[in-house]
């Protein structure tokens, strides 16, 4: 039972006298897939950045495999192994598809800083940049600029670097969002695909309700900043208070103005 | 490898650059020979009076290079690193200085102190920008930009009331070799300015293209990305300013010995604005843009200084509205342009290459 890649204890992020994430603990296992579910400003958002590192905990701490990385900077995670997408469209806009994957192959090698060498003569990392174009049906662009792809076309992109990179344990931040619900099972696939391959971790935040119950093999819920409740899909689809919540969220909404 | 990354023809991509550099070093005798004047100058016993069209010109030229190598570096840390710095005279003035007070107020062989000062004005210049860097960098967009302003004011000031330098006054430079001083042998003077522009577009060409280049432009197009990619940003951006600093370094140099002049003026906010308005005119974040734009708004202020414009029974002193036609023309520029010249022009490029 003791095989947590990534562990969260007593979580807590104040901005300003806003209490976002209040007390959170959370413990992701090896291999599964794990992901984050709860209403608009339940805190996952900031729970998310709080496990990449982007923000720094108020209080508590983050380990990855048993090693505290609460206060590690966002690139040497990368080096650990944690890989991260984003909400659509956080690619380098102007430079090619290529380029793109060819980044996220340099990223974890040694030769970043050789300054007098060409980098398309470093054959390893372009080597890798097209394999992983060709899995995701990205070859055929590879030289177009990243933001003149149509939006399914960067999502691929998006996890065309992720497969570069290789990473152990992924953080995925609402890798639905945006899309047409008639892509989504692909992406789901591509996700799968990625985790079966390596046996790798994935965590998920996640909105679509249908999404999280099909590849999760573990939920957790919160809300106000609390976790809720967690456990498998099936008992918390199961879970009254969920479904309070949710339920709950959905008969507020016209009378919040602000929302 | 594949093809398409690599360049299809070494002749077809640089054939352009190889004319305009062999129209460039035949220069001062095209102008020479159509204004019948002597490259070298007039001789006056047995030294060289710099007179005449070709000298003339050289020095219009020469101008062009510095501000060339001054907006290339600019453009190195504005254009491929995405860092927005206000203070680009800083390290113009700062080389200038040192190179100064090497070869009047120490008592080195002129040779020496040439030398020394020189070296000890680059690379002062790359310490400041490292330690403007690792104070300020943390800082994101326009944080950075007002504090490198306020940094280049305050050596302003301290230049500008500075006695052993003769504050706003200036020192002048009283003796350089024959063979380098502009005075003298403003040809040879012409070439080196030239080499050193060659220099820093072919280093600035290799390094944008290298790992550490991708690097820069990956900062510049999502820093967040970058880092979560698994790249110390700051460290980059340490090195591109530290880079950018060296080369303006060079281009102050370079001015301090053509006008054999050391005063605050080289400090002054104008060198920083000058890079940034020929980088936007030209084209941020091209190769040729900062040339383009370096030559472009010198060749025009050069052209209409001392044009008077006759309208009917009225006579207007272009000199006087200069500054006005300049920013009309700023205006201009950016509406047909947005992207400079340079950058627009490669765009319509790749659209007419995506239509075939």
């Amino acid at each position: 039972m003791n095989d947590a890649i990534l562990e969260a204890s007593n979580l807590r992020k104040v901005f300003g006298g806003l209490v976002a994430v209040d007390d959170v603990s959370i413990r992701i296992e090896r291999g599964s897939t794990h992901s984050i579910i709860g209403p608009n400003g339940a805190g996952k958002t900031t729970l998310f950045n709080l496990l990449t590192g982007r923000y720094k905990p108020t209080r508590g701490h983050v380990l990855y495999k048993g090693q505290d990385i609460t206060n590690m900077p966002v690139h040497r995670r990368a080096h650990l192994g944690i890989g991260r997408s984003f909400q659509i469209t956080n690619l380098f806009p102007n430079l090619t598809v290529f380029e793109n994957a060819r980044l996220a192959a340099q990223a974890l090698g040694r030769d970043s800083f050789r300054f007098l060498r060409r980098a398309d003569s470093f054959d390893d990392y372009v080597t890798r940049a097209y394999e992983a174009l060709e899995i995701t049906g990205l070859r055929e662009a590879a030289q177009m600029p990243a933001n003149a792809l149509p939006h399914g076309g960067k999502r691929k992109l998006e996890l065309a670097m992720i497969l570069v990179s290789n990473p152990e344990l992924l953080l995925l931040d609402e890798p639905t969002a945006g899309m047409a619900s008639e892509q989504v099972p692909e992406l789901i696939a591509v996700i799968d695909r990625i985790q079966k391959q390596g046996n790798k971790t994935v965590v998920l935040v996640e909105h679509n309700m249908n999404v999280v119950m099909n590849i999760s093999d573990r939920i957790t819920v919160m809300h106000h900043g609390l976790v809720l409740s967690e456990g498998e899909p099936k008992q918390i689809a199961a879970d009254q208070t969920v479904q309070n919540v949710y339920l709950g969220e959905l008969y507020d909404l016209p009378k919040s103005e602000d929302a | 490898m594949e093809a398409t990354t690599r360049n299809p023809s070494w002749l077809r991509t640089n054939g352009w650059l190889l004319l305009l550099l062999a129209l460039l070093i035949l220069f001062p005798f095209i102008v020479g020979a159509l204004t019948d004047s002597s490259p070298y100058g007039v001789p006056r016993g047995d030294r060289m009076i710099m007179r005449g069209e070709s000298v003339r010109w050289q020095s219009v030229l020469i101008e062009v290079y510095i501000l060339a190598i001054l907006a290339m570096s600019y453009n190195l840390l504005f254009g491929f690193t995405g860092v927005i710095s206000f203070g680009h005279a800083l390290f113009f003035g700062t080389s200038s200085y040192l190179f100064g007070l090497a070869l009047e107020f120490t008592d080195l062989d002129t040779g020496l102190a040439i030398v020394l000062g020189a070296l000890a004005g680059i690379l002062v210049c790359g310490l400041l920008g490292l330690l403007i860097g690792l104070v300020t960098l943390r800082l994101k967009g326009v944080y950075f930009a007002i504090f490198t302003l306020a940094v280049a004011e305050m050596f302003y000031i301290f230049f500008g009331r500075w006695q052993l330098t003769r504050a706003e006054d200036g020192f002048a430079i009283s003796e350089l070799p024959t063979w380098l001083d502009p005075t003298q042998s403003r040809l040879n003077y012409y070439y080196i300015a030239l080499a050193l522009v060659v220099l820093t577009f072919l280093f600035i060409r290799r390094l944008v293209k290298s790992p550490t280049g991708a690097v820069f432009q990956a900062i510049r197009e999502n820093e967040d990305r970058a880092q979560s990619l698994g790249y110390n940003t700051l460290n980059y951006k340490l090195f591109s300013i530290v880079i950018a600093a060296m080369l303006a370094g060079v281009a102050g140099l370079l001015q301090v010995m053509l006008n054999k002049k050391v005063g605050p003026e080289l400090v002054s906010v104008g060198y920083t604005v000058d890079p940034l308005l020929m980088t936007i005119i030209g084209g941020v974040g091209t190769l040729g843009g900062p040339i383009v734009g370096a030559a472009g708004l010198h060749l025009l202020d050069i052209f209409f200084r001392d044009r008077e414009l006759v309208l009917g029974a009225v006579t207007i002193d272009i000199a006087n509205i200069w500054a006005l036609l300049l920013g009309v023309i700023f205006i201009l520029v950016v509406i047909v342009f947005p992207y400079g010249v340079i950058g627009t022009w490669k765009r319509w490029q790749a659209r007419a290459l995506r239509r075939q």
